[in-house]
């Protein structure tokens, strides 16, 4: 009779090699049976170790525990290994370049994503949002904003009017501005006054690729008391949002102008945000874009709204909306913000 | 307005090139929209000397000459001027030339001799209507120069948008002048005060003069020459004129345009032979007629003022002049007007009569009443120089003298309002540069300015704090963080509420349109709406766009059809204003949401699938317990299907209506898509949102679930079917949950999954037996369904 310790090497020898190829797991449960079953000849051995002299038990014993141990061990990794590659990969193939199913997306009107941008930057310098009505009394349009009746200033925006109902008391306009909101907030409030106006505004003029008669604007209105709110934090103000506002640092540069609302009345231009001031056809070649026209809260407004002459400061400033939409997303047609075409309002 | 740089220059001073100017300008005071060279249309024409002249061999009327345009440079030019004498100096067209009115100047042979160019008169050369002969210039012109700078044409012309506030001064030479001189550090070249006071004959003859309406009029004077010869004005003025955009007439219109250029004081010149008697200033009569010097004959109204003799209107004051009254060749003797009128009375009738004039223009922007002084010596001068006139009388109505206004700076308030401290010195010198008279105020920190009456818009301290910031300029002013005091948050809960609902909208697929809040006729008809309730636009733009819109659907519905042609499937929305006229403030303006679902699919399923939006917006936004009823038609019926829209309804109140539209309307509209609609109102959703959420506590036991299919042999609503299996079924039905509609001749199955349950145990089969029995033995009796089989 062969010693048992020879047959023991055999067994780990034959069952590692035969292990290594097995790639499924039928063949693998196949190789369980044959080398750690119950009726394998591994286990004979170790059920006849029973059977041996004290000696040969010390002898075959600690051999047949580790072949069994080892096979055990290989068994559990080939088993593991087995799991995750035995798989009919071919079978399993899906075109990963398909386009996704995807949940049917809406996208916000790019007017609207901007003013909620906006609104963010202003929030954290502690501006808040306020509205207004779109059709408004030619007081709050006008004559508040010390635009006097019969005056040329009036011929600065082109206005389209309401045919009067012969009951009415009040002349009515899609308003022309957002200035509006001034009058109707200082009326409620009293400062310090810190307040945004995004809004719909009408203007009586043809269409084109850059004219609207509906368009978007933004107002800014910041009121407190004498020497608290000057021309330079106006410039400070205005440097920050429009920095935010394009992610590099943005120059303000501030030209004289008339506005009947205003006084000192500035039209307001940004560093150019392509060039950076060296000049391009964007700013033509001016290194400049003009943004808008703001000022010093005429203190005519101020009476007009109930409060004391001198007895508050502030500025305002009103831009389009629109024409900021223009330049951030390089739209080249106006037109395109009130022509509901998905094409277009789904690159947003 | 155009402005000639020479002009400015020589009136201003400066040194800068126009360039410079402009940059200045557009720095401290003025918009420059254009710096560009005065088309002039004079290449290839010279001055000239006409060194001989001959018959031509063999034309009568033609003469030969030969001039000479540069040294040792002869040119022999075919010409019938009759007025060629040798000696003259003359324009020379040169081949090559193209005249102001098109005609090529090339080398040719005239009936035989050889033209080696063209002896031009003055209508050739643009300059003015006379083309009785060639134009002769000055005998001591030079020989073979560039003619346009030989008579000053050749220029740089500065368009300036002067601001509508200082129309007063700056819409003049000599006002602009004077700001260059004062953004250029000096004072202006031109003498302020340069002719001699007028010297008005004893027997004056000027006809008297009444202003009946004198808060339309606020001065009047009134010069009579006679003896005047009416011809060309010299080249040095057409020249102006015409590097300022007007026209050349005749020397007395010249002459009135000259100065209303020069000084910003519109003159206006009759004919002295056409009027009768004295000359009234007043309203017209309603009815009075007149026709304007350019022909066009007009209708007047009581708030038109007029210049009238006693017997007719004359003039239409501010605006235009009358033909009857005008200059003509024949015209000896000359009235003239130098007016100051009320602005907004010249702006009303200029709108009203829809004539806008170079004078308009300026009256509107309410002119210094103490103007016509200084231009009534003007224009005395220049009418005895130029035309011969002699001064027979003068008349000046003045109704009350604009006096000079003072105002007190403290010069706290200027680094108050810029946010930058400006030595006292500094301000002194930007307030005397701008032509304001300064006095420092004892032991005050504060000054006296003296503004001239020029500078109507310099008013308070303000005016002049913004006159120190910009001659300063606005680039000195560094930006200064404020020091802000804390607020607590601005919110309005409208904005809020929009841009939180928008962004849901878009989270189930809505994308937002934007579209005009007008529409017209055809769109309210198309759409079944009354006429009546709209507001109508009194000066529209587009016969479509004649009203301001009381429905989103019109618009949406167009974009719907539009998008269709590109797109299969789409969902849009449209947040915006309606309007309409109310009885109880005069005009109601409402946000509105209007949402649309389109596909190829039925509209009915499109119906389901908008629904389906709506109650996913309603659960996220926390709008509970809404009720989806039948619509109800109004009286005179509206544009939802009959029997396929469902008004939306939360604790009674109307939210709005979701359904399907008229088959008519949407077959009108030329869509084939399937569509489903809703309109909300939305300040209804925003009041009906509920932010306040308790905890349930989890079931402890669990919930079991039994499926229940019902057979109605009529169209039963699933609605109230589940309201009274709920009712029946309390309190261990849970929830009855629809999971299918199955229709078949007549006969509707409704299919609900049911979850019974109790809090403290779970139940028994018996107990679910009895609940489901009593639900089956319910819809039996009250609503005759069955138990589907």
């Amino acid at each position: 009779m062969s010693m048992p310790q020879a047959k023991i090497a055999t067994l780990l020898g034959e069952g590692k090699k035969e292990l290594a190829s097995i790639k499924d797991a039928s063949t693998l449960l196949t190789w369980e049976t044959k080398y750690l079953g119950r009726k394998s000849e591994l286990n004979e051995i170790l059920k006849g170790l029973k059977d041996l002299s004290p000696e040969e038990k010390r002898l075959v014993g600690p051999v047949a525990q580790h072949a069994r141990e080892t096979l055990t061990t290989l068994h559990q990794e080939a088993a593991k290994r087995i799991e995750r590659e035995g798989v009919d990969w071919d079978k399993e193939w899906i075109d990963v370049t398909a386009p996704g199913e995807r949940i049917p997306a809406g996208h916000l009107h790019p007017i609207t994503l901007l003013e909620n941008e906006i609104a963010d930057i202003f929030a954290s310098l502690g501006f808040g949002v306020w509205d207004g009505p779109e059709l408004e009394m030619e007081q709050n349009n006008f004559d508040s904003l010390n635009f006097p009746k019969d005056h040329p200033a009036r011929d600065m925006q082109d206005t389209f009017w309401v045919k009067q109902d012969k009951h009415w008391k009040h002349t009515y306009l899609p308003r022309t501005h957002t200035s509006t909101v001034q009058v109707r907030y200082m009326q409620e409030h009293k400062p310090p006054i810190r307040i945004i106006v995004p809004g719909r505004i009408f203007r009586n003029e043809a269409t084109d690729a850059s004219h609207e008669h509906t368009f978007h604007q933004f107002e800014c209105l910041m009121v407190d008391e004498p020497g608290k709110v000057t021309v330079a934090t106006f410039k400070y103000i205005a440097e920050t949002f429009f920095s935010r506002f394009f992610g590099k640092k943005i120059d303000i540069r501030l030209r004289p102008s008339y506005f009947p609302f205003t006084e000192p009345s500035f039209e307001f231009d940004i560093s150019c945000v392509l060039c950076e001031r060296k000049g391009c056809s964007v700013c033509q070649q001016t290194g400049w874009l003009e943004i808008g026209g703001a000022g010093m809260v005429n203190q005519k407004v101020f009476e007009s709204v109930g409060y004391k002459r001198g007895a508050y400061q502030g500025f305002a400033w009103g831009f389009g909306l629109t024409r900021l939409a223009m330049m951030k997303y390089k739209i080249t047609d106006i037109r395109l913000f009130m022509s509901g075409d998905l094409r277009f309002l789904k690159q947003f | 307005m155009k402005y000639s740089y020479h002009w400015l220059k020589e009136l201003s001073g400066t040194k800068k090139p126009a360039d410079r100017v402009a940059d200045l300008l557009m720095r401290h005071a003025f918009e420059v929209e254009t710096v560009e060279s005065y088309a002039h249309h004079m290449e290839n024409i010279v001055t000239g000397e006409v060194l001989s002249v001959a018959p031509h061999p063999d034309a009568d009327r033609l003469r030969v000459a030969q001039v000479e345009i540069g040294k040792y440079t002869v040119r022999q030019i075919v010409c019938g001027a009759p007025n060629l004498e040798a000696g003259q100096k003359v324009a020379v067209a040169l081949p090559g030339a193209l005249l102001p009115n098109g005609i090529a100047i090339k080398e040719s042979e005239i009936r035989g001799v050889q033209s080696e160019g063209m002896l031009c008169s003055e209508k050739e050369l643009g300059l003015s209507e006379n083309h009785e002969g060639i134009a002769v210039l000055h005998e001591e012109a030079p020989i073979g120069a560039e003619f346009a700078k030989y008579i000053g044409l050749q220029d740089t012309i500065l368009d300036v948008k002067i601001l509508a506030d200082r129309g007063s001064d700056a819409l003049s030479y000599e006002g602009l002048a004077r700001e260059i001189a004062a953004l250029d550090g000096h004072a202006p070249q031109f003498i302020e005060v340069r002719a001699k006071p007028l010297r008005v004959p004893a027997y004056n003859r000027a006809p008297k003069i009444h202003i009946l309406d004198k808060k339309e009029c606020r001065r009047y004077v009134g010069l009579y020459f006679k003896d005047v010869v009416v011809g060309e004005s010299p080249f040095w003025m057409k020249t102006r004129l015409l590097v300022s955009g007007l026209r050349p007439v005749n020397n007395i219109v010249d002459i009135t345009n000259y100065l209303m250029l020069l000084t910003g004081q519109p003159l206006h010149a009759f004919d002295a032979d056409q009027l009768s008697g004295g000359i009234e200033i007043r309203l017209a009569k309603k009815g009075e007629k007149l026709e304007l010097l350019t022909g066009e004959k007009k209708t007047l109204t009581a708030q038109d003022l007029v210049i009238a003799d006693t017997k007719k209107v004359l003039a239409l004051a501010g605006v235009m002049g009358g033909k009857h009254s005008g200059i003509t060749k024949e015209t000896t003797n000359i009235f003239l007007e130098i007016a100051n009128f009320d602005g907004a009375t010249i702006r009303r009738s200029r709108i009203r009569h829809g004539l806008s004039t170079d004078a308009s223009y300026r009256f509107e922007r309410n002119l210094d009443s103490n103007l016509p002084t200084e231009v009534a010596r003007e224009v005395a001068v220049l009418i005895h120089e130029l035309t011969g006139g002699k001064l027979m009388g003068a008349r000046d109505e003045y109704i009350e003298k604009r006096k000079e206004r003072k105002i007190e700076l403290a010069l706290s308030r200027v680094e108050c309002v810029l946010g930058v401290k400006v030595p006292i010195f500094e301000v002194v010198q930007y307030l005397a540069l701008q032509g304001l008279t300064v006095k420092k105020i004892n032991g005050k920190e504060a000054l006296f300015v003296h503004i001239p009456t020029r500078r109507p818009d310099l008013r308070d301290e303000w005016d002049l704090i913004e006159e120190i910031g910009r001659m300063r300029g606005y680039d000195k002013i560094a930006a200064a963080a404020p020091e802000l005091p804390f607020l607590g948050e601005v919110v309005n809960e409208k904005k809020h509420f929009e841009r939180r609902t928008k962004e849901l909208l878009s989270h189930v697929g809505f994308t937002e349109i934007m579209t005009y809040s007008f529409y017209g006729i055809a769109d309210m008809d198309a759409f079944g709406l009354a006429h009546a309730q709209h507001i109508e636009i009194a000066n529209p733009l587009n016969p479509d766009q004649t009203h301001l819109r009381r429905s989103l659907l019109p618009g949406v519905l167009s974009k719907v059809k539009e998008n269709s042609r590109h797109t299969e499937s789409f969902r849009l929305f449209e947040w915006e204003s309606v309007f309409e006229k109310s009885k109880v403030s005069e005009i109601r303006e409402s946000k509105m949401l209007a949402l649309a679902c389109v596909s190829r699919d039925k509209s009915a399923r499109e119906f389901s699938r908008l629904k389906g939006a709506l109650e996913n917006i309603f659960e996220s936004a926390g709008v509970r317990d809404v009720v989806f009823v039948s619509h109800v038609v109004p009286a005179g019926g509206d544009e939802w299907h009959r029997t396929q829209s469902a008004d939306v309804l939360v604790g009674g109140k109307k939210l709005g209506t979701l359904g399907t539209l008229m088959p008519f309307i949407v077959k009108q509209l030329g869509i084939t898509s399937g569509v489903a609609i809703a309109v909300l109102d939305v300040e209804v959703l925003r009041e009906s949102v509920q932010t306040e959420k308790t905890f349930l506590l989890l079931p402890k036991f669990p919930f079991a679930i039994r499926d229940i299919s019902l057979v109605f042999s009529q169209r039963q609503k699933s609605q109230a079917v589940v309201d009274l299996m709920k009712e029946v079924g309390a309190p261990l039905l849970r929830k009855a949950e629809l999971f299918d509609i199955f229709e078949r001749e007549g006969e509707r199955n409704l299919a609900f999954h049911l979850s019974f349950g109790a809090d403290e145990r779970t139940l028994t089969s018996q107990e679910m037996d009895k609940a489901f029995d009593r639900i089956v033995g319910a819809v039996k009796e009250r609503l005759g369904g069955e138990l589907h089989q």
